[in-house]
């Protein structure tokens, strides 16, 4: 599974805008995320931006008030090559809507197709695109519609709701407010898979209330089972149990975790990648082994380095005789030798 | 100097969406720095969003093909609570004029007026504010478009053109060829202040003709001389080139360039800010080495004397009579 943020889609465009006509003076965004790598598109190039329905009434294109664009064009018609921007490119059935609209408003300028992220069937039928997209990928901007939702698992807090404020979070009357009018954040529109919370079984009702009240559609809703938020926060075990619901269904491909260290530990015990929400990062378990290995590497180097400085100390003492050659025992006050000067070196800097 | 980049944006605005009022239903964005941002927020609460006229003619907001919002036949005088959204509020005047606008076109509507980042000095102009930011500012998405421009230093290649591949450093003929035809990655619409590029001396008439072919304007271009120089020297020679321009002028006050490594060295020589284009990341002279070891020096020298006139006065107070020590001139900047 890959993940795309905007942060992701925003290093693209300004890395790809060589590969835009240079005689482009109108920018067509289709809303709604299309408009939004084409606002980004025409802020870099500083060209006058347009909706796709403006565009087919010829509405004058606004710019802001401290700035002028490069190119000044006071209606869309008189453009001489106009870009029209998408985000993606999947299967090309929203570009032929596009193009067929375009078409019966009987529209005759030259006009360039242009999508940032193309899906390996659909990059033939776009003029431009920025770079190619691999299967099953995720984007923030359609996160909560996308039809992998209904096997995942998804955390409540933070995702679905803003999370508590340190003030209400006190297992009494704040918290019960809270979680009545607790407010919606990212709400799916599709039915979900599991939700997995580290919310209390005592509190299901509520949580429940406040589900169908926003028409949220769930299989299952998974709550830790323990009498206070005293015992859950002596156990602090908040990643095992999400990650144990996690492991026992087997095709469910992606958890939503609002919390990025609790992302962390689940992707390790579960060995399934989890999505962080809040910093908006996609953790997989091949991700999570490079720093441990780079860790045991630099203790592999600790430890060797602490036996060699052991023998050394015996070797050298008196009492201890050992039955050593010569030359390695000299090798190694060398090298001691050697970093002791070197430290002396820094501590003078 | 503050920079923000497009990807700051997108974390500053999912980080506060808490900030916003609870029953917002439509987001207005003010084109079209303050339509990105509102673009941003409307998919993350997967609200509607419309542009400002569009609002004030009451038309429908468009959505996408593939992509439902909570409905379908929405018109923006029917909204509970509108959103006015634009990126950044310096004086308040693109916000008045703004509000100038709607309250001639008489709606009578709950409305809040937001911006992601705000003057520390005009906090009071807008209902909303995600994020406090101090000026001098820059962002990713006006950085080359700024009247500012006049009075930076900029690189060439990797900011204004394409870097060269490895095929084309051949100082022969694919080299000429890229100096001719390279694809320009980001044009400024005003005047650059200084261009200073690490291609050789040898190389400017065609540099400039590049220039002028794209209408950059220029207060003036610098290459370096790296005549007769190998390669691993000509490295050291384009940094020791760059700072001096750059240092040259005090009154330039950020230098844009591609490359990272070179980016963080010139902020460590000069202590003034510079922009890596390639990473979008800012580094200024308060991270640099050179400055925290000129304040430590600094206050190294502080301490001594501070140091010697106490000893001084106790002295005299206690009546001996000791030779006056000699003053440590303060270190010279």
């Amino acid at each position: 599974m890959n993940y795309i943020s905007f942060a992701d889609m925003g290093k693209t465009i300004v890395s790809n805008l060589y590969k835009i006509p240079q005689d482009v003076d109108l920018i067509v965004g289709i809303p709604r995320s299309g408009l939004l790598a084409g606002n980004l598109i025409a802020l870099s190039l500083n060209i006058p931006i347009i909706d796709f329905d403006g565009f087919i009434d010829n509405r004058k294109p606004r710019h802001g008030f401290s700035r002028k664009t490069k190119t000044q064009i006071s209606f869309p018609r008189d453009a001489k090559h106009v870009l029209i921007v998408d985000d993606t490119i999947f299967s090309g059935k929203s570009l032929a809507q596009v193009k067929d609209k375009i078409e019966r408003a009987t529209i005759n300028q030259q006009m360039t197709y242009c999508t940032v992220y193309a899906a390996p069937n659909g990059f033939e039928k776009v003029d431009i695109f920025f770079e190619r997209l691999f299967p099953t990928t995720v984007f923030e901007w359609n996160i909560m519609q996308c039809a992998a939702l209904k096997d995942s698992c998804i955390d409540i807090d933070g995702v679905l709701c803003m999370d508590p404020l340190n003030s209400e979070n006190n297992d009494g009357p704040g918290y019960l407010n809270f979680l009545k009018n607790a407010r919606p954040l990212s709400l799916p529109s599709l039915k979900v898979g599991y939700l997995v919370t580290n919310r209390l079984e005592k509190y299901r009702k509520e949580t429940e209330a406040w589900l169908s009240k926003h028409n949220i559609q769930y299989k299952k809703l998974h709550m830790l089972d323990l009498p206070d938020a005293e015992t859950r926060k002596r156990h602090n075990n908040y990643a095992s149990f999400k990650a144990l619901i996690y492991k026992s269904y087997p095709d469910s491909h992606f958890f939503i975790e609002s919390n990025k260290s609790q992302a962390i530990g689940i992707t390790r015990l579960a060995g399934k990648p989890v999505l962080c929400f809040s910093d908006k990062k996609l953790y997989t378990p091949e991700l999570l082994h490079a720093p441990v290995d780079q860790k045991a590497k630099a203790y592999r180097f600790s430890i060797t380095d602490k036996v060699k400085r052991i023998t050394w100390h015996l070797l050298s003492s008196p009492e201890v005789t050992v039955k050593q050659p010569a030359i390695k025992n000299d090798m190694l006050k060398k090298k001691i030798e050697e970093k002791q000067y070197k430290n002396e070196i820094s501590y003078q800097d | 100097m503050e920079y923000r980049s497009f990807a700051d944006l997108s974390n500053d605005i999912t980080k506060n969406l808490y900030k916003l009022p609870v029953n917002v239903d439509l987001i207005v964005g003010i084109p079209r720095s303050g339509l990105l941002a509102g673009n941003l927020i409307a998919l993350s609460l997967n609200i509607p969003l419309i542009d400002l006229d569009g609002f004030i003619e009451n038309r429908k907001p468009s959505h996408g093909l593939s992509r439902e919002t909570k409905a379908r036949n929405f018109y923006p005088r029917e909204a509970k609570h509108v959103l006015i959204v634009d990126d950044t509020i310096l004086s308040g005047k693109s916000l008045a004029h703004a509000k100038n606008k709607i309250e001639r076109a008489s709606i009578n509507q709950p409305m809040t007026y937001c911006t992601v980042y705000a003057d520390p000095r005009n906090l009071d102009k807008v209902d909303v504010y995600l994020e406090r930011l101090s000026s001098p500012r820059a962002f990713e998405w006006n950085i080359m478009h700024n009247h500012k421009l006049e009075h930076f230093c900029v690189d060439m290649d990797g900011v204004l053109c394409k870097d060269p591949t490895k095929d084309e450093m051949d100082d022969g003929p694919a080299y000429l060829s890229f100096l001719k035809n390279t694809q320009p990655l980001s044009l400024p619409s005003l005047k650059v202040g200084y261009l200073i590029t690490s291609r050789p001396e040898e190389y400017r008439k065609e540099t400039e003709a590049w220039l002028s072919k794209h209408n950059i304007t220029y207060t003036k271009l610098y290459m370096p001389d790296l005549a007769g120089l190998k390669t691993h020297q000509k490295r050291n020679a384009q940094i020791t080139f760059k700072t001096q321009v750059f240092k040259k002028y005090t009154g330039s006050r950020l230098f844009i360039e591609s490359e990272q490594k070179q980016a963080m060295e010139i902020a460590n020589i000069t202590g003034k800010p510079v922009l890596c284009f390639s990473n979008q990341k800012l580094y200024t002279p308060e991270l640099s080495a050179a400055m925290i070891k000129e304040k430590a020096r600094s206050y190294h020298t502080w301490t001594i004397n501070k140091a010697e006139r106490i000893i001084g006065r106790l002295l005299k107070l206690s009546g001996l009579k000791v030779e006056k020590p000699v003053k440590k001139r303060r270190y010279a900047s």
